[in-house]
């Protein structure tokens, strides 16, 4: 549980991460070995975690690959987590990188709780935000 | 020998031979609790974190009464090493009385926030915050090294560990030394192993002497504890702690007109405090995931999930000492006045009502979570 611990280069990460708008010929690719693939609103989300197995209040990473019609997604995307049956959500706020096609890395989720969490993605995509959530258990 | 008696006895008795039993999901939710003690662990904001000198030091700093403002008040005196390092009050007095219950200092390195609502993320921060509130030892920071300088035998230790940082520095990075070297003794404040984290490695390890060995009663508890009385979701992991704050409708009104805020109130205390893990007196300052804290409605009259480990030892209980012992917590529980609990709270909470059996069953194996050191 201890909490003293650096929470990593992610300001380096967004410093190289500011993409330039994805061109649409770029082919999008989905995340490779991702824990879960999700779609709707013209868009697939992979994702899985870093690491792969999370203990409990430890920091994670969460690693996202968007693909829009166009190719791989540049715009916005929250991030967020909940536990619905005890409607709570995260103690931490998420920082959020872009990483450049199609890729983001949003660090130091911690979950506190052992049970059912979903994560929530809402893509800000030209079209108005499109809302993908994905069941988890830690 | 007396082992072996109480298994043949437990398989004579039906009642308690169903107790016996733990499913795999119930092993499982048991494992989480363990093992113990956990590794320990180093502090990288604290330079003197595990050095054998500065733990020596900081034990005697810790029953030394000059550093408070009047001279009278030692950490040692709330902090009694004699009672699992409280002290028996509702509400702690120092200089002045003060509205919390004093923490227990078991496992403190373990911890990721800090009192009982998180107004520290460092040790070393929560160790020098007591020098400056009235109601625990009255001396402003300024005054500490005034006061360490004309006790010479201790100045004297003290710039044997400290170096010439000692003569160079200011008050606050004093006051912030002082803290790290309070805190390098608290480290080692490991509790030990109890009759749970014998049950827990005889069951996992299918040695069944030792499984018999743990009282049927504790036993009917531990099942309620990871059962139907839904506590490991916030009493978990090998601390019986999370790192989360909650309301459990304790009141938090302190006098007329006054609230506790709790959490609330603490998490902006802790972004207004230098002595932090990403702050100026750090010693590996940068970004922390302490800082990514998200101040919520909820947090209001929130409080910090308090570990039950040696929690036998540490009565009265609650963030106000309110309920005088572990049966007046488990009856709290169980008669729990769902109006009291905040509207956007957790939903986990709701009135368990429990037998006078089950009552006395998780009290049982509670008392199992505490040993003697
Ligand atoms: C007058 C009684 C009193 C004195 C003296 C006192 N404390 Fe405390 N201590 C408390 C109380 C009460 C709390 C809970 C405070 C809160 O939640 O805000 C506490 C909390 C703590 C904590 C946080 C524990 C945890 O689990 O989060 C630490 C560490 C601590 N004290 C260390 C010290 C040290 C070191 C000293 C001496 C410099 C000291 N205390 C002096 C009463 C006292
Ligand atoms: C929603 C999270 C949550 C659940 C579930 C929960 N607790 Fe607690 N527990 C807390 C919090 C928070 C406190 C401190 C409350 C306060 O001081 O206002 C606490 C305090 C306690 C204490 C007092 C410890 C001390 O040192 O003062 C005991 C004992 C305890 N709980 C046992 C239990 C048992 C047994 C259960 C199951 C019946 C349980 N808890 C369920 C969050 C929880
Ligand atoms: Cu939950």
């Amino acid at each position: 549980m201890n909490g003293r611990r650096r929470i990593g280069a992610s300001a380096v990460l967004l410093a190289c991460g500011l993409s330039l708008p994805a061109a649409a010929s770029e082919v999008c690719a989905r995340l490779p070995e991702a824990k879960d693939v999700l779609s709707g609103g013209g868009y697939e989300l992979s994702y899985r975690t870093e690491p792969e197995a999370i203990r409990l209040n430890a920091p994670f990473a969460l690693l996202l690959a968007v693909c829009g019609p166009e190719g791989p997604f540049a715009g916005r995307i929250d991030i967020d987590a909940d536990m619905p049956a005890h409607r709570h959500g995260m103690n931490y706020q998420p920082t959020f990188d872009q990483l450049g096609g199609g890729r983001y890395r949003a660090a130091i989720l911690a979950l506190h709780m052992r049970g059912d969490w979903r994560f929530r993605f809402t893509l800000h995509g030209a079209d108005g935000p499109v809302r993908l959530d994905a069941p988890f258990r830690p | 020998m007396i082992r072996r008696l109480a298994l043949a006895i437990a398989l004579l008795m039906p009642g308690a031979a169903l107790a016996e039993t733990f499913s795999a999901a119930e092993r499982e939710a048991i494992r989480e609790h363990g093992p113990w003690p956990q590794a320990a662990l180093s502090d990288p904001t604290n330079r003197f974190s595990g050095d054998p000198g500065a733990i020596a030091f900081g034990e005697r700093l810790f029953f030394e009464r000059s550093l408070s403002a009047e001279g009278d008040v030692a950490c040692a005196q709330c902090h009694r090493p004699d009672m699992a390092f409280t002290d028996g009050r509702k509400t702690a007095r120092g200089t002045a009385d003060g509205a919390r219950n004093t923490l227990s200092l078991w496992n403190v390195g373990q911890m990721r926030w800090f009192g009982w609502g998180g107004a520290s993320d460092t040790l070393w921060g929560a160790s020098v915050r007591p020098l400056a509130l009235m109601a625990e030892m009255g001396a402003p920071p300024e005054g500490l090294r005034a006061r360490l300088r004309q006790n010479a035998a201790l100045w004297h230790d003290y710039r044997a560990i400290v170096g010439q940082a000692a003569e160079d520095a200011d008050g606050s990075a004093v006051t912030a030394t002082v803290g790290k070297l309070l805190a390098a003794y608290q480290e080692t404040l490991i509790s030990p192993r109890t009759a749970f984290d014998r049950f827990r490695a005889a069951l996992l390890g299918d040695d069944p002497a030792g499984v018999a060995a743990y009282p049927a009663t504790a036993k009917r508890g531990l099942k309620l504890f990871i059962g139907k009385g839904n506590c490991n979701l916030c009493h978990a992991g090998p601390l019986f702690a999370t790192d989360g704050f909650e309301s459990v409708g304790m009141p938090h009104f302190i006098g007329p007109g006054a609230v506790d805020k709790g959490r609330y109130g603490d998490l902006l205390t802790f972004r207004a405090s230098a002595m932090k893990a990403s702050g100026p007196h750090s010693d590996a300052p940068g970004p922390m995931l302490t800082d990514q804290a998200r101040l919520q409605h909820k947090d209001f009259g929130a409080f910090r999930v308090p570990s039950l480990r040696q929690a036998a030892l540490t009565a009265p209980y609650m963030h106000n000492g309110a309920l005088p012992t572990l049966e007046a917590v488990i009856r709290h529980y169980s008669d729990l006045d769902m109006e009291r609990l905040h509207a956007d709270g957790a939903a986990i909470l709701r009135p368990l009502h429990l037998s006078k059996s089950e009552i006395a069953d998780l009290v049982a194996f509670l008392e199992t979570l505490s040993a003697a050191p």
